[in-house]
């Protein structure tokens, strides 16, 4: 189950590239965010997938549960902000 | 992928827990297909806010079948659970700021891709051109 784990966390890690493709480049900055915000979500996965690897699911899913909220108020927080400047 | 297991002489959970977490993968395969090739910010917002979240769902629920249950699984529960409310929410706040800012969703007749809100009601055909024709 160890290499299909990792087999799994690598493909992720390509489709994180595949994200920062969008995050660069998109043409407004919702585009950015919105890529951002997958990387986040996919980031939480590989973090998840690595404590089975590591034999440590306790430690990694603390650090899971907390790239979650800091993901989640990142992107509220960037969505009032650019809101208020009413500009993309 | 050389030095998997015999799939079969796994036991159930594992099973389980493989069929869920591809299912998974591939529904995040699906959203960042998504997120690379369609025309403008709602759709791409369309793809990655629930193509996202299924993917989670099902990798942690994939995850837990693994794991068996203990107190680790009640703490993937409460991501999943967390990440089923906090995801959609965020989407819509993002795609809520874009419509307030002015950003007009795609259309294959009068919009042309990342473009401001016109002045009259139809805009000419070929605005700037700062998007790949998809």
């Amino acid at each position: 189950m160890k290499s299909f784990f990792l087999n799994i966390d690598i493909f992720l890690c390509l489709l994180i590239f595949c994200c920062l493709y969008r995050a660069l480049r998109g043409p407004t900055v919702f585009d950015r965010m919105i890529a951002v915000g997958a990387i986040g979500t996919k980031t939480l996965i590989i973090l998840v997938l690595i404590g089975f690897i590591f034999g440590r699911v306790d430690m990694f899913i603390d650090i899971s549960i907390v790239y979650a909220l800091l993901n989640f108020l990142g992107t509220l927080a960037a969505a009032k902000y650019f809101e208020g400047k009413g500009e993309f | 992928m050389p030095n998997l297991p015999d799939f079969a002489s796994l036991p159930a959970n594992d099973i389980a827990a493989i069929i869920l977490i591809c299912g998974g993968v591939f529904f995040f395969f699906t959203a960042t297909l998504g997120l690379l090739r369609f025309p403008d910010l709602y759709t791409r917002m369309h793809a990655t806010g629930k193509g996202d979240t299924l993917a989670v769902l099902l990798i942690l629920s994939g995850a837990i079948c693994h794991h068996g249950l203990n107190l680790n699984s009640g703490k993937l529960l409460l991501i999943a659970v967390f990440i089923f409310i906090a995801n959609p929410t965020g989407t819509h706040a993002l795609g809520r700021a874009a419509y307030r800012c002015g950003l007009r969703p795609w259309s294959r007749r009068t919009t042309a891709p990342g473009q401001k809100e016109p002045e009259s009601g139809r805009t000419p055909a070929a605005g700037p051109g700062e998007e790949e024709q998809a």
